[in-house]
């Protein structure tokens, strides 16, 4: 039977496992919102900032100075895709943007072998400090990613619904060509959300690679909880995915406490379960054709 | 015309549709802070050479020009841009939006000379007190429900705000695609009655199914019939030409109130 001292920080481990996953998610969510694609290059600057991070980290002794070089890192990596990929593909049907994002994907894994080698490598944790919450102790580093996924969420609301840019946005996930109707140019619009979307996925691979240890498939190894959870919150919306990164994060956490295979079971099992519900995820709006 | 400059004009347009020639060798000149009107019955191609007009269609032949410059080959975006700003038959507000939001989308865009942390960095408040803003809110009306979601508007009031958007921008010229279609009587005056304001001061193109609607508002109609324009002139004189006589009970059967025969 389940040991009830170790649920505190069963909890807190599904939050910061939510954490990560909502800022590996949340560009993925942004892009098919606004553009229609599915961008699993996403996986690939996830990537990318765990092995910025390490790299940084080695070098200077400083993770939190390589989680920012990885996330400028991503976030050009992320406009980069975008101008030379996506642009050509924006007209075409949504499952061609998913079949070449994959393959940006597999190619930029071969590109981190190339450079980093198939062996996973150990980052420190930057911060070993302890705190006891209810006579457990819990790591202070796991409720930092907690934090930051919140302080992330809170900047993205505040972007979208307090600045004109983020309010074209908004108006672009309903009509695009209405955007472009009032004249606004919405392929910058796009680039600017690729570069979100790449920054914060890279923002998520630096912070979670402490807690794993970076390797060349860690993007790959996220990809099916990052589609799970883009399904369960609804397509687009961003308080969705946050719900369901925290949802997926709490099955894989405590599920692992009652029953160790569950924790890789269980999230589908709930995927299944809200889609019988509701087809369209626990906040989407029906899925809109543009 | 009467030397007004020109603003839009159109050469020898046509557009095909497969078999279908939905504008067929169009030649059009639009002046000026002129307010003229398209009409047409559905399928004489008013929508199509609006589309035209406005870069959502490419012509076949023909080109279009804008105060002088080609720009039959331009993004709508573009066209935008040089002034040219159109409204949709379906409305083209957005939804999960404020009234207020909408409109800071349209003002803002059209003062793009704003900096980027200005854009970033602007706040509710001052989006709200931005006078073209708040002075547009009373122009059509809006002030009562600026803080509501366009998803919970009347179409009348949609509509509104959509045209408010249009002017917002601050264009040349303003083209209407069917601003009164689906609208009680009353919103129909409140609309009239906004742009009549701008009469004189703007050139606006309206494109109408009804023309009863229009009639006293404009100062020149144009009849399109199976893609060709058949008359062009005053609403009179458009009405009393023998081949929109021909034809006109097909575009509105209010006909008889213009005084004019319907066979």
């Amino acid at each position: 039977m389940i040991d009830l001292s170790l649920l505190p920080s069963g909890i807190i481990f599904g939050l910061s496992l939510g954490g990560i996953f909502f800022l590996t998610t949340v560009g993925l969510s942004l892009c098919f919102g606004l553009m229609r694609v599915i961008s699993l290059d996403q996986m690939l600057y996830y990537a990318l900032g765990g092995y910025m991070t390490y790299t940084i980290s080695v070098l200077t002794g400083n993770l939190w100075f390589g989680l920012v070089v990885g996330v400028v890192v991503g976030a050009v990596a992320g406009l980069a895709v975008e101008r030379v990929v996506f642009l050509r593909i924006y007209a075409r049907d949504i499952t061609f943007s998913m079949i070449t994002s994959f393959g940006v994907l597999i190619g930029g894994v071969g590109v981190i072998k190339y450079f980093w080698g198939l062996v996973p490598r150990p980052v420190t944790e930057p911060i070993t400090v302890q705190v006891n919450l209810l006579g457990t102790y819990i790591p202070v580093y796991r409720l930092i990613i907690i934090a930051i996924a919140l302080g992330v969420y809170g900047g993205i609301w505040l972007f979208l619904n307090r600045t004109i840019v983020g309010k074209a946005i908004r108006a672009g996930i309903e009509n695009v060509e209405h955007v472009e109707g009032l004249g606004i140019n919405v392929y910058r619009l796009f680039s600017i959300t690729f570069m979100i979307a790449g920054g914060l996925s890279a923002l998520a691979g630096g912070l979670n690679a402490p807690l794993i240890m970076v390797d060349p498939q860690m993007g790959l190894e996220v990809m099916a909880f990052a589609f799970m959870i883009v399904i369960i919150g609804g397509l687009g919306s961003i308080k969705g995915t946050l719900v369901s990164s925290f949802l997926v994060g709490q099955v894989v956490s405590l599920g692992s406490l009652f029953y160790a295979p569950l924790a890789q079971m269980a999230p589908f099992a709930i995927m299944v379960l809200i889609l019988l519900l509701k087809p369209t995820g626990l906040y989407g709006s029906p899925l809109l054709k543009r | 015309m009467d030397g007004r400059a020109e603003t839009i004009r159109a050469d020898k347009v046509t557009k095909r549709f497969g078999g279908l020639t939905a504008v067929d060798q169009v030649s059009y000149v639009l002046h000026e802070n002129e307010v003229a009107g398209i009409i047409g019955s559905n399928g004489a191609g008013k929508t199509t050479f609006f589309n035209l007009l406005t870069g959502y269609y490419l012509p076949d032949e023909g080109t279009i020009s804008y105060c002088g410059e080609d720009v039959t080959r331009m993004t709508p975006q573009q066209r935008v841009a040089r002034g040219m700003m159109r409204t949709f038959q379906l409305t083209s507000t957005f939804d999960n939006l404020s009234v207020v939001d909408n409109l800071g989308l349209a003002y803002f865009r059209a003062h793009k000379k704003s900096g980027l942390m200005q854009l970033l960095f602007n706040t509710r408040k001052s989006q709200r007190n931005e006078p073209k803003i708040v002075q547009t809110m009373d122009t059509f009306d809006l002030q009562d429900v600026r803080d509501r979601e366009v998803k919970n508007l009347s179409l009348g009031e949609k509509r509104r705000l959509e045209i408010a958007m249009a002017i917002l921008v601050d264009p040349k010229v303003l083209l209407l695609d069917e601003p009164l279609a689906g609208l009680a009587e009353s919103e129909i005056q409140s609309i009239l009655g906004v742009l009549r304001k701008h009469v004189g001061h703007q050139t606006i193109l309206i494109v109408e199914h009804k023309l009863s609607h229009v009639q006293d508002f404009l100062q020149r109609l144009t009849v399109m019939h199976e893609g060709r324009i058949i008359a062009d002139g005053t609403a009179e004189e458009a009405l009393r030409h023998p081949e929109v006589r021909r034809s006109y009970w097909q575009i509105d059967v209010t006909a008889e109130s213009a005084g004019v025969a319907t066979p």
